[in-house]
């Protein structure tokens, strides 16, 4: 189970609302490369996962995802505080303001809901961990994209964060890998899926554990 | 910064490095010197969130002082601006 504390992982303070950089920043929420399929990704991986170490890995990242996820959504909150009805209008957020008023919704930059199909549970943990990692590399261009159109320090000191942490993740989702890998033994070279096929032909017994 | 989100500061700057260093334990969980950092950082995160707790109110609900009102529900909440 999960438990809430009344805190953001790392501060988020706008001065200055910015209903176009909220329409952007939305992305990261419900987009394709986005902290809600994040979480979902690694959450639902979880379940197919025969080794300890790479078990604790998707458990943890994927929670510290609803954290960044969390992050995100006050940021698309804060900027799109206090706005005028003039400055919605003269703004890309228009759209979304039609059917979410200022309320937080998934979609993506382009307004495409968040759809499930964005991640991959495929219950081969060599196929997950590889996915994770384009994942965390997927999510890191996003958030250098939003560095390229984001001028507000405000905004940009919590994106910088979120980026250096789907660098940090994409490292552990390869130690992860790696780990998986080293389960396998020599039988089973051509890396036929640990979590299904039989246990004891290909996977090396002294490690299974 | 007033006191408050200095305090607040200090819980997410300990509470950050304990999470960086679980992640790093679970893919590397006989590595002495990442298991006494974790202890130092557990140690440190405890105290800064007491300290918190104690002048500001629960971080958790279950950290609430149940003797007066339930004070977990007070503002601000995490989104809010200066939080």
């Amino acid at each position: 189970m999960w438990n809430y504390d009344k805190k953001l992982e790392y501060p988020v303070n706008i001065k200055n609302p910015n209903p176009t950089m909220a329409k952007l920043v939305s992305s990261q929420f419900g987009g394709p490369h986005g902290e809600l399929g994040a979480s979902l990704r690694y959450l639902s991986q979880r379940f197919a996962m025969p080794y300890k170490e790479a078990k604790a890995i998707l458990t943890d990242i994927g929670t510290e995802e609803l954290a960044h996820m969390e992050i995100v959504n006050t940021i698309m909150h804060q900027l799109t505080k206090n706005l005028t009805t003039k400055e919605i209008k003269n703004s890309s957020f228009a759209p979304y303001f039609m059917d979410h008023t200022t309320g937080i919704y998934p979609v993506d930059a382009s307004g495409v809901p968040f759809n499930a199909s964005q991640f991959a549970s495929t219950g081969d943990p060599i196929a997950d961990l590889m996915e994770d990692m384009a994942a965390e590399q997927k999510a890191r261009l996003t958030y250098d994209n939003i560095l390229r159109l984001a001028d507000d320090p405000d905004v940009r000191d919590p994106i910088k964060f979120l980026r250096e942490r789907e660098i940090v993740h994409f490292q552990r989702f390869g130690e992860a890998l790696r780990i998986v890998q080293d389960h396998l033994n020599s039988k089973n070279f051509y890396a036929f899926n640990p979590a299904f096929d039989n246990k004891t032909k290909y996977n090396s017994q002294s490690t299974c554990q | 910064m007033n006191e408050r989100e200095k305090a607040m500061k200090d819980v997410q700057i300990a509470d950050f490095a304990l999470i960086d260093t679980i992640l790093y334990l679970d893919t590397h969980p006989t590595d002495k010197e990442a298991l006494e950092q974790y202890d130092k950082y557990k140690k440190i995160s405890e105290d800064t969130r007491w300290r918190y707790t104690s002048k500001f109110g629960p971080l958790n609900s279950n950290m609430v002082d149940s003797s007066n009102k339930f004070d977990w529900v007070n503002n601000p909440w995490p989104w809010e601006v200066n939080a």
